[in-house]
C-alpha cells in the first residue's frame, strides 16, 4: 500500500502542474488576446479610468479633455469646441468606441506609448495619458466654417512645406459630447444612444466627414492636373489648339460653358486654364493618350488612400486607361465623366504645384507631449513628386492669371498674390458642385486651399470667396 | 534538539498570521485610501481563533502532524481576506462560521479518542451519506440551477459537504477488510489482471450513484468527486490500475451519455471549449469568460487587492473565488494557492504512510482526496482546464456548510496522524 501511496501524490504533484502551466498560459502568454477581446468589459473599465490625454490645437487650444465623473466610468470626454473639430477629433464613447483622431492616436491618449519604464509597465500604474497636439490652427478652423456656413461642403487647407493640415472642416457637423454622455432619459435608456441614430439616420449624413471621405465630381478644378500632364508629357503652355463651342469626337461631343456654348478660337494653354475651356483640355487629353492621363492622376496620388494619419480617408478614383474611349477620355481631361475625387485629394494636388512638384506627406499630428515636454514629433518628410519644379512654376503661373484675369477673381486678396483653379461639376439632376483650390502667397506658397460646396453652384462665384476668407486667415 | 510538534506548529503559524493583517491594510488603503482602524478586527479575531485552536491541540493532541493547521489557516486567511474585499457582510459570516468550524473540529478531537471505532458500522455510515445527498431530492431548494441546498429557516446547509467525508469513511472500511481478497483474485490477461464480476459491485454502485447525482441533482461537481474519492482509495487499497481505468471507461461513458441526453451538460460542455464565442460570451458563457478576463488582468503580478473588477463575475465569493485571487493577486498569488494544497496533499498522504493501520491509512487517503480532488476541480474549472462544475474551494469559498465540513475533515486528519488506533492496540 506504501507505494500505491506515493503513486497517488505523483498524480498530484501532476495535477498542479498541470493547473500551474494553464495558469501561466492564461495569465502571461495568452493575456493580451483576452485583455483585447471586445466582450471584456475589464478593458472599458480600465481604460476610462484613466485621464486620456487632451487633444490641442496647434496654437494651443484644448479641443478634447478628459473630466471626471461620477458614473459607470471614471472619466468621460468633453469637447470644448463643440462641433469645430468634430470631423477630426472624433469620439471617445465606452458605447460607440472611438473614431478620428481619438481612435488614430488612441494608445498614446491613454499613456501607452511612447512606452514607459518598465516599473511602469508592470504595474499598468498610468495615471494620466499623454497630450496630442495636431497641426490644425483654430483660427484657420474657424475661418473654414464661418465661411462655409450653413452650406454642405467642406474645406482643406493644407501648409505645402511641411504637409500640416491646417484646417479641415465638413458641414454638416455634429457636436461629440452629445455621443460620450453617459446621461439617461426618463425611460431608462441612454441619451447618447438616440443622438446616434439620429445622426446615423439624417439624411444630411452629418457623421461623415466630407474633406477626407466625401468623393466629387471635379469639374474644371482638374485641370491643373490635366495642365501638369500635359507638360510633362511634352506638350507646353504655348501649345495651341482651335477651340470651338462645340468639339466632336468618337461619336459624340465635348462642349463649353454657355449657351450655345461660347467658342475661343486659336488659344493657348494659360488663356485656356484662365478661361477654363473645356474643349482645350479634351484634345490636350485626347493627344496626350489616356496611359499619360491616368499615370500622371495616380501619381498625385489617386487610385490609392491618402496615408493621413487620420482613419476615414477614401481613395479618390480615375478610370483605367484601358477601359476609357476617346470620348471618356475627353471629358476625363476637362474634369467631368467618371473621376471622383475628395477635396482633401484636390488640395493635395495644390500642393504639388505651390511646392515645386513635390507633395510632403500630409498629416494632423504636430507632436506628442507630456505636460510641456514633447516625447515625440512628426518627422515631415516628401511623400510624391508626381511633377517636374519647371512644370509646377508654369502651372502655377497660369493660375495666378485665373485669379488675375480668370474666373477665380473671387479669391484675390489685395497686397497677396493668389493662384487658384475654378470648377463647376456637373451633377445629373442637381444643381452643380462648386469648387476652388487655392495657393497663396503665388510667390512663397504658404497655404493651399481646397474648398467644395456640394450642389452649391458655380465655383468662382460659390467656392473662390470662401476660399479667400480661408487663406486670409491662414497667412495673417 | 528537537522541536515538538507544537512548537512547530506554532513556528508554522507566525507567518501564516501576517497574510490576514496585510490583507487588511491592502484593501483599506486601496478601497478608502486610508486605513480603517475597526476593520482589524477581522485580523485580529481570525488570528486569535488558530491560537486558540492552537493551544487546545496543546493539550488534547500535542503529537497530532504540525504542519495541516496551519496550512489551512493560510488558506483560511486568504478566503476571508478576499472576502473582506469583496463583500464585508459575507465575510463577516464567514468569521462565524470559521469559528464554528474550528470549535467542532475540537469536539471531535476531544470525544472520538479512538476512529478505529468508525470501521464498525460502516453501512450505517453508507446509509446516513445516503439519505443526506438524495434528501435534497425530494426536500431540496434549487439555487443556480443545481438542487443541493436544504433550508431550515435562516440556515442553508449542503448535504453533499458531509456526505462525502461519511462516504470516504465508509469506502475506508469496507476496503481495509476485503483489499486482499479483491486484490489477489480474477484472470490475468496478457498481464493485466481482470477484475471479478463480483468484486466489481460497490465500483458499479459507486457509478450508479455518481450519475443518480449527475442526473437528478444537475450536480456534476459533486459526481465527479464522489467518483474520483472512491477511485483514489480503490486504487491505494488494491494496486489495481485495471479498477481504475474501468472505472474512469465507465464515468466517461456515462458523462457521455448524459451529454447528449440533457441539454445543462451539452451546454457546459460547449462553454468550456469556446468560451469567447460571440454569440454565447455575454450569455452562457458569460462567467466563465469573465473569470479568464479576470485572470488575464491579474498577470503576473495582479492588481492588488481592490485594484481590480472581480465583482463582475457572477458567484465570485463561491465557485469562482479563484477567480478574485487570480486578478487581484495575479499568477503569483494562484500559484501559492496551488502549493498550499498541494502541501497539504503530501502532507496527508504523509499521515496515511506513516498510520500503522489499514483503515487509518484508507481513511487519510480519502480525505486527502477530497480536498485534493475538489481544489483541482473548481480551480481547472475556472481556468477553463476541464469543463466548469460547480463546488467550492476548500477553506477559501464563501459557505457555512463547506468550510464546518471542512474543519471536521481536518479533524479527522490530526486524529489518525497522532496514533489515534493505540488504544485499541492495547486491546
Amino acid at each position: 500500500m506504501q507505494r500505491n501511496i506515493r503513486v497517488l501524490g505523483i498524480f498530484f504533484i501532476f495535477l498542479a502542474v498541470a493547473l500551474l502551466l494553464n495558469l501561466t498560459y492564461i495569465q502571461v502568454f495568452g493575456q493580451k488576446g483576452l485583455e483585447e477581446n471586445p466582450a471584456n468589459s475589464r478593458r472599458l473599465i480600465r481604460e476610462y479610468s484613466v485621464e486620456r490625454g487632451s487633444i490641442l490645437t496647434s496654437d494651443g487650444q484644448i479641443a478634447a479633455q478628459s473630466r471626471k465623473t461620477d458614473g459607470a466610468y471614471e472619466y468621460v470626454r468633453s469637447y470644448a469646441q463643440g462641433g469645430l473639430l468634430s470631423h477630426l477629433l472624433g469620439y471617445d464613447s465606452p458605447q460607440f468606441g472611438r473614431s478620428g483622431l481619438e481612435l488614430q492616436y488612441n494608445e498614446y491618449l491613454l499613456g501607452r506609448k511612447p512606452s514607459r519604464g518598465w516599473v511602469d509597465e508592470m504595474t499598468k500604474n498610468v495615471e494620466k495619458g499623454y497630450d496630442l497636439r495636431i497641426t490644425v490652427d483654430s483660427g484657420v478652423q474657424m475661418a473654414a466654417a464661418q465661411a462655409l456656413g450653413a452650406r454642405k461642403g467642406a474645406v482643406v487647407a493644407i501648409d505645402p512645406r511641411d504637409g500640416s493640415l491646417l484646417a479641415c472642416y465638413s458641414w454638416p457637423t455634429f457636436n461629440p459630447n452629445l455621443l460620450v454622455g453617459q446621461e439617461v432619459d426618463a425611460q431608462g435608456s441612454l441619451k447618447a444612444d438616440g443622438q446616434m441614430r439620429s445622426y446615423s439616420q439624417d439624411s444630411s449624413s452629418p457623421l461623415l466627414n466630407r474633406a477626407t471621405m466625401g468623393l466629387f465630381t471635379p469639374g474644371s478644378s482638374f485641370k491643373i492636373l490635366t495642365a501638369s500632364a500635359g507638360i510633362e508629357s511634352g506638350f507646353g503652355p504655348e501649345t495651341v489648339y482651335d477651340c470651338p463651342g462645340i468639339w466632336p469626337v468618337g461619336g459624340s461631343r465635348v462642349v463649353n460653358y454657355g449657351s450655345p456654348p461660347k467658342a475661343f478660337g486659336s488659344i493657348d494653354m494659360d488663356s485656356a486654364l484662365t478661361l477654363s475651356v473645356n474643349t482645350y483640355f479634351a484634345q490636350l487629353a485626347y493627344n496626350m493618350g489616356a496611359g499619360r492621363l491616368v499615370d500622371a492622376a495616380e501619381a498625385f496620388g489617386m487610385n490609392e488612400t491618402i496615408p493621413l494619419d487620420y482613419p476615414g480617408v477614401e481613395a479618390s478614383s480615375i478610370p483605367e486607361a484601358d477601359k476609357m474611349d476617346s470620348i471618356e477620355l475627353a471629358w476625363t481631361g476637362a474634369g467631368q465623366g467618371e473621376l471622383l475625387l475628395t477635396p482633401l485629394q484636390m488640395a493635395i494636388i495644390g500642393c504639388a504645384v505651390a511646392n515645386r512638384g513635390t507633395i510632403m506627406l500630409p498629416h494632423l499630428m504636430k507632436d506628442i507631449r507630456n505636460g510641456d515636454e514633447i516625447l515625440e514629433r512628426f518627422e515631415t518628410r516628401p511623400w510624391k513628386s508626381p511633377i517636374s519644379s519647371s512644370t509646377a512654376l508654369s502651372v502655377l503661373s497660369m493660375m495666378v492669371d485665373v485669379v488675375e484675369n480668370g474666373t477665380g477673381s473671387g479669391a484675390a486678396i489685395e497686397g497677396i498674390t493668389v493662384a487658384g483653379k475654378t470648377g463647376t461639376a456637373e451633377v445629373q439632376g442637381k444643381a452643380n458642385h462648386a469648387w476652388f483650390v487655392g495657393i497663396a502667397p503665388a510667390e512663397n506658397p504658404q497655404v493651399v486651399v481646397a474648398v467644395l460646396v456640394e450642389n452649391g453652384g458655380g465655383g468662382g462665384a460659390v467656392a473662390a470667396p470662401i476660399a479667400k476668407q480661408i487663406m486670409e486667415a491662414a497667412l495673417k | 534538539m528537537q522541536l515538538s510538534r507544537r512548537t512547530q506548529e506554532l513556528l508554522l503559524l507566525a507567518p501564516a498570521s501576517l497574510i490576514p493583517f496585510a490583507g487588511w491594510i491592502s484593501v483599506d488603503l486601496a478601497r478608502d485610501g486610508h486605513i480603517v482602524p475597526g476593520n482589524a478586527v477581522y485580523p485580529i479575531v481570525i488570528v486569535g481563533m488558530f491560537a486558540v485552536a492552537h493551544l487546545v491541540l496543546r493539550f488534547i493532541k500535542p503529537e497530532s502532524d504540525p504542519v495541516l493547521l496551519p496550512l489551512t489557516a493560510a488558506l483560511t486567511y486568504i478566503g476571508i481576506t478576499v472576502l473582506f474585499r469583496l463583500d464585508m457582510h459575507m465575510a463577516r459570516l464567514q468569521v462565524i462560521w470559521l469559528g464554528v468550524g474550528l470549535a467542532a473540529m475540537l469536539v471531535l478531537i476531544l470525544t472520538l479518542k479512538d476512529y478505529t471505532g468508525l470501521a464498525r458500522y460502516p453501512y450505517i455510515l453508507a446509509s446516513i451519506a445516503l439519505l443526506l445527498l438524495f434528501s435534497t431530492m425530494f426536500f431540496g431548494r434549487e439555487v443556480n440551477g443545481a438542487r443541493l441546498w436544504l433550508v431550515f429557516g435562516p440556515l442553508r446547509f449542503q448535504p453533499s459537504e458531509l456526505a462525502k467525508i461519511l462516504l470516504a469513511i465508509f469506502f475506508a472500511a469496507y476496503l481495509s477488510e476485503r483489499r486482499e481478497l479483491i486484490a489477489g483474485a480474477g484472470k490475468s490477461i496478457a498481464g493485466f489482471r481482470l477484475p471479478r464480476l463480483r468484486d466489481l459491485g460497490p465500483l458499479l454502485t459507486m457509478w450508479a450513484l455518481s450519475l443518480l447525482l449527475l442526473i437528478f441533482q444537475k450536480d456534476l461537481g459533486s459526481s465527479l468527486l464522489f467518483f474520483g474519492i472512491f477511485l483514489a482509495i480503490i486504487y491505494v487499497a488494491t494496486a489495481r490500475a485495471s479498477f481504475v481505468a474501468v472505472g474512469l471507461a465507465l464515468f466517461l461513458l456515462g458523462a457521455t451519455l448524459t451529454f447528449y441526453a440533457f441539454p445543462h451538460v451539452e451546454k457546459r460542455v460547449d462553454t468550456w471549449l469556446d468560451p469567447l464565442n460571440p454569440k454565447t460570451v455575454s450569455g452562457d458563457s458569460y462567467q466563465i469568460s469573465q473569470s479568464l478576463f479576470g485572470f488575464a488582468e491579474g498577470g503576473l503580478s495582479g492588481t492588488g487587492f481592490a485594484r481590480g473588477n472581480p465583482e463582475i463575475i457572477p458567484f465570485v465569493e463561491t465557485d469562482f473565488i479563484y477567480a478574485a485571487v487570480g486578478e487581484e493577486l495575479g499568477l503569483l498569488g494562484a500559484a501559492f494557492l496551488i502549493l498550499l494544497y498541494l502541501m497539504f496533499s503530501a502532507r496527508g498522504l504523509y499521515i496515511a504512510l506513516t498510520c500503522p493501520d489499514d483503515f487509518g491509512k484508507l481513511l487519510a487517503v480519502g480525505l486527502t482526496a477530497i480536498v485534493a480532488l475538489q481544489a483541482f476541480i473548481i480551480m481547472a474549472g475556472v481556468t477553463r482546464l476541464v469543463p466548469l462544475t460547480g463546488i467550492t474551494m476548500p477553506f477559501v469559498s464563501y459557505g457555512g456548510s463547506s468550510l464546518f465540513c471542512n474543519f471536521l475533515l481536518l479533524g479527522f486528519l490530526l486524529i489518525i496522524s497522532s496514533g489515534g488506533g493505540e488504544i485499541a492496540e492495547k486491546h
